[in-house]
């Protein structure tokens, strides 16, 4: 019964990653196809050596750590708020699926349009509280086009971390807090020293998917700034897109997609270990 | 007192969260069926006074925006849902009996092919556009419907076995033996005892590979070159492309692509919740 599902995936997985780790070891050009020429590790040392390959790795590191941070904090409070006993609860937890359930692309031009340079709602909003006298380039300068960017990424991502989290908070005994409140805890307190401990098999899962889906970042990019201005918001993601399709390297590409897999892959280790580590339970 | 403070607190910080949830969400509908005069003002009529649906009727019965000739609404639409279904369905199938099959014999292997497919679920999609690329010229059939239906399927299955099988986990085996010593087969216990009883994991898989599937961009944006095959979000993107960027009909036809995964989402909450939560929340 298992042998369909695992002919499928050998056919349409493990085919075509054995074939991008062939290919990476050769001088391939897009459209030439027939003038390939084995050249072992070269496409690799030259990636390597390439100062813009380190950039887009600085770009990602950068885009990963804050997206990801920025998601958990406003995920996290956010569940506590929904876990909390008042009327708006209901319909606070109906809202948080909706920035969710926007296509990814749907929210780049969204924001792409928010954040426009003329006629944006932001500028028009900044303008009218006062905050700003000229309409600002939003996505026009490099870093600030990537913290931009990483904006748009989160309205629309931190809500996983709400849903998750509340979900685990649920399971949280309420006589765990009482308990906590009689001793006099405060707020700061019983985060620190009750729900995060407890939360802590969740918050460390979450953390990594997130994570692993951060690194892999591209539509947004490709929408809002198509990796510019100067390459401020060029993601690794879109360095092999830009390598195996505008500047049609495939073997460059492939060299490119085995090192950004391997670099998954490991986040993947991560994340079993941690499936392990913290017993949770593969449970619907 | 103390109380009624912290009520206070609780309704200030939820109507913030409501409104940073809203806000964009509220502008790209007041965009969408604003005339371009209102559009294009400094500042932005936050409420627009002469409302119009001239974007939407642009979107389905075609015709000219500002930045050219409107690609085939309609056209991508039918694409996008046609692959999303057929991925699906194909996931669907392969991925009950595996998950059942891992959930119960196995034994041995199990270990070592959860790891592989909860790998395979994290493998990023740009490692592999390239390979997918030439296998889908190689067979002939890229830009048509079952190129993006081979290569979607390549990232659902994964998804969808480790579902299953985390809803067949939560069945007890003492229902199969009990069945077995009626003298029923691993086929008949399967069909009558467990599948029934995992309708909901069946449900949830079958939401999520639509949603993936209607979400993703980059296969679709390599592998289909026109109407033929090019789907929602293909052509959501390409509306930022020209020079002139017609943001009024990129929000109306942003708010058609976002309708159906929102429909979904609110009506079916219970199970997207459930599906995000897999693998996060101790059983």
């Amino acid at each position: 019964m298992i042998i369909p599902a695992t002919v499928v995936l050998l056919l349409t997985l493990f085919y075509p990653i054995v074939n991008t780790i062939i290919i990476s070891f050769f001088d391939k050009k897009l459209f030439y196809p027939s003038f390939s020429t084995f050249v072992g590790l070269s496409n690799y040392k030259e990636i390597l050596s390439n100062e813009e390959f380190w950039s887009a790795f600085k770009i990602t590191i950068y885009f990963t750590i804050v997206s990801v941070f920025l998601e958990f904090v406003i995920g996290l409070f956010t569940a506590i708020l929904l876990n909390q006993n008042f009327k708006l609860r209901g319909f606070l937890r109906t809202l948080v699926i909706l920035p969710w359930a926007i296509p990814t692309v749907v929210n780049g031009v969204l924001w792409q349009w928010i954040f426009d340079s003329n006629y944006g709602s932001l500028n028009g909003l900044l303008y009218q509280l006062g905050l700003i006298h000229n309409y600002v380039n939003w996505l026009g300068k490099p870093f600030m086009a990537l913290n931009m960017v990483i904006i748009a990424d989160v309205w629309k991502n931190c809500w996983f971390f709400t849903i998750v989290l509340l979900g685990a908070l649920q399971t949280i005994p309420k006589n765990y807090y009482d308990a906590a409140k009689v001793d006099g805890a405060g707020f700061w307190n019983r985060l620190f020293n009750v729900t995060l401990p407890l939360l802590r098999p969740a918050i460390v899962v979450s953390l990594v998917l997130r994570t692993s889906e951060a690194f892999k970042v591209f539509d947004i990019i490709y929408i809002m700034t198509k990796g510019g201005p100067a390459n401020g918001t060029q993601v690794l993601s879109y360095y092999v897109y830009h390598t195996s399709f505008e500047a049609m390297q495939l073997g460059k590409g492939a060299a490119l997609s085995t090192i950004i897999a391997i670099i998954i892959l490991l986040i993947a280790l991560v994340y079993i270990k941690s499936l392990m580590r913290e017993e949770v339970e593969i449970n619907a | 007192m103390h109380k009624r403070k912290k009520i206070i607190g609780l309704y200030i910080a939820g109507i913030l969260v409501a409104i940073f949830i809203l806000m964009p969400i509220y502008w790209m509908f007041v965009s969408s069926i604003s005339p371009k005069i209102e559009l294009l003002s400094k500042p932005p009529h936050w409420f627009p006074k002469n409302p119009t649906l001239q974007n939407f009727k642009k979107l389905i019965w075609g015709g000219t925006g500002t930045s050219g000739e409107i690609p085939d609404f309609k056209r991508a639409l039918l694409n996008s849902t046609i692959v999303a279904l057929i991925t699906t369905t194909i996931s669907l199938l392969l991925s009950i009996p595996a998950g059942y099959v891992l959930s119960r014999k196995f034994q041995k292997f199990k270990q070592i092919y959860l790891n592989i497919i909860v790998t395979a679920r994290m493998f990023p999609e740009i490692a592999l556009v390239l390979s997918m690329y030439l296998i889908v010229s190689r067979l002939k059939i890229i830009n048509t419907w079952w190129a993006l239906i081979f290569v979607y399927t390549s990232f659902i299955l994964p998804y969808s076995i480790w579902i299953m099988y985390g809803y067949f986990l939560t069945i007890p085996k003492e229902l199969d033996e009990a069945a077995y010593i009626d003298g029923a087969g691993i086929w008949k216990s399967f069909l009558k005892v467990d599948l029934p009883l995992a309708l909901p994991g069946f449900s949830t898989v079958a939401i999520f590979s639509f949603l993936m599937c209607w979400d993703e961009f980059l296969y679709a944006l390599i592998l289909t070159f026109n109407m033929k095959a090019k789907t929602i979000t293909v052509v959501v993107s390409e509306f930022t492309t020209r020079h002139m960027i017609d943001y009024g009909l990129m929000m109306a036809g942003g708010l058609v692509a976002t309708i159906p995964p929102m429909l979904i989402a609110l009506l079916l909450q219970k199970y997207i919740i459930s599906g995000l939560t897999v693998g996060a929340v101790k059983g």
